[in-house]
């Protein structure tokens, strides 16, 4: 099974994205390295059972974080304030304290990593697109102009190949940055910049006016399903939460 | 406020090149603040405000810096950045800031110095969200003003006035003749830069 095939994959997209961002902002509240690491292993356990994720997939999806979070504690140790002062070399200034926020920063970012991988490697573009439109009532011109221009990135891309292969048989050689922003992202800006002339026009030769009241292929909604993965996710950090509370970990960021 | 499909598309597409941008700066930053520190990277920091001001400045609609900087950070959600969906949060920040500076001069001027401001709030919109989230509260107070100092310069330079620079550079291929940059070089205040623009296309 993989993960756009697994159970999350059929939750609503709104919904799912809206659960994981108020437990990205209760992660932002929350300012003690255990229970943010509890929350973690939720996003981390949650993706095994309902996202189908495997253990390479995790191993090649999250492991390349491991240097970020290391050099986020790293910052946080060696730069933040603290009274504590356990090594002291050039400029680094390494406290307790410092470790001590460095190790809840860090695990918050590798959660905040992990619930947004749990979002985009079990949703489908469109369907995210489409379900905006119904179910966060954005309007059918911005959403419909989103997915066109989306469609773009790996346009963009073989072009960015093709210019540096016709610069290559014309024996163009780079010699400043300057240089390299008129050959490069210029010409790619304009095209782009036409292209999305050219797709407007197409768009509205068509009869597309991104009126609301126009009819739809599928229409996504919110079941009872959804729902319940909500809900069960949200009791978890409750849950979690409550226990560090019980243990005296919990610390807010404010206090 | 009426936007046409044109100007949708357009924005969508700047925003999504600036993800891109966005995404590849990241990657550029991380490795040089562990080393020198949270300061030692912010001079870099202008880059990620510019989405803001380089499409408020060609569209000149209510709103148009916002959205900028939140398709911006969709985009950088979509296609798998570092810092995942606490970009998009980052980019409400941003967006929030860039829009105030426009808001300020009631949409009616739309010159090198909103420009700038609008950077400029965007570096204070981003440090805001780096203090409720990234911990950068942790930091000492003196280190957290340098920081923000930084940024604001930055957000002035490479955000601000670079989107000026880039927007006026894609004034001269022609490619902007439809929007509101054009047609207020023709019609509207920008006098000065009309000048400038039709002795540069002369040559």
């Amino acid at each position: 099974m993989t993960p756009m095939n697994s159970a999350l994959a059929h939750i609503n997209p709104s919904l799912k994205l809206s659960t994981h961002l108020v437990i990205m902002i209760l992660l932002m509240m929350t300012s003690d390295p255990r229970t943010t690491c509890l929350l973690w292993l939720l996003a981390v356990s949650t993706g095994i059972v309902f996202g189908g994720w495997r253990l390479h997939y995790l191993v090649k999806r999250l492991l390349p974080y491991l240097l970020f979070f290391v050099l986020t504690f790293w910052m946080l140790a060696a730069f933040g304030k603290g009274e504590t002062l356990l090594w002291q070399w050039g400029w680094f200034h390494i406290t307790q304290e410092g470790i001590q926020h460095g190790l809840t920063i860090a695990m918050r970012m590798y959660a905040f990593v992990t619930y947004s991988l749990l979002f985009t490697s079990t949703t489908d573009v469109s369907e995210f697109i489409m379900s905006l439109i119904h179910q966060c009532h954005l309007s059918p011109k911005w959403a419909y102009g989103l997915l066109a221009g989306l469609r773009f990135v790996p346009l963009f891309q073989s072009e960015l190949q093709q210019m540096k292969a016709a610069h290559k048989i014309r024996g163009f050689q780079r010699k400043n940055w300057r240089e390299a922003f008129i050959r490069y992202t210029l010409p790619l800006l304009t095209q782009g910049i036409r292209r999305a002339e050219r797709v407007a026009i197409a768009m509205e030769a068509r009869g597309f006016t991104g009126s609301k009241t126009r009819t739809y292929y599928a229409t996504p909604q919110i079941k009872k399903k959804d729902y319940s993965y909500s809900a069960i996710l949200l009791l978890f950090t409750l849950i979690i939460q409550l226990l560090s509370w019980q243990l005296h970990w919990l610390t807010w960021s404010w206090q | 406020m009426n936007w046409r499909m044109r100007e949708v598309v357009l924005t969508v597409i700047l925003s999504i090149v600036c993800g891109i941008i966005y995404l590849g700066w990241s990657t550029l930053s991380i490795p040089i603040s562990a080393l020198f520190g949270p300061v030692g990277s912010e001079w870099m920091f202008g880059i990620w405000v510019i989405a803001s001001p380089l499409v408020a400045y060609i569209i000149r609609k209510p709103g148009a810096a916002l959205i900028a900087e939140v398709a911006a950070a969709a985009v950088e959600v979509l296609t798998g950045s570092q810092f995942g969906l606490s970009s998009f949060f980052v980019g409400i920040f941003q967006g929030i800031g860039s829009e105030l500076a426009f808001a300020l001069f009631r949409y009616k001027r739309f010159t090198l110095i909103p420009l700038v401001i609008s950077g400029i709030l965007g570096a204070f919109g981003s440090t805001i969200y780096d203090v409720i989230a990234n911990g950068f509260g942790y930091y000492s107070v003196k280190l957290l003003l340098t920081i923000l100092g930084l940024r604001v310069l930055s957000g002035a330079i490479l955000g601000g006035y670079l989107a000026k620079i880039l927007a006026d550079t894609l004034c001269k291929t022609g490619a902007l003749q439809a929007y509101a940059i054009m047609k207020e070089r023709y019609y509207g205040q920008d006098q000065r830069d009309a000048k400038k623009h039709s002795s540069s296309s002369r040559l």
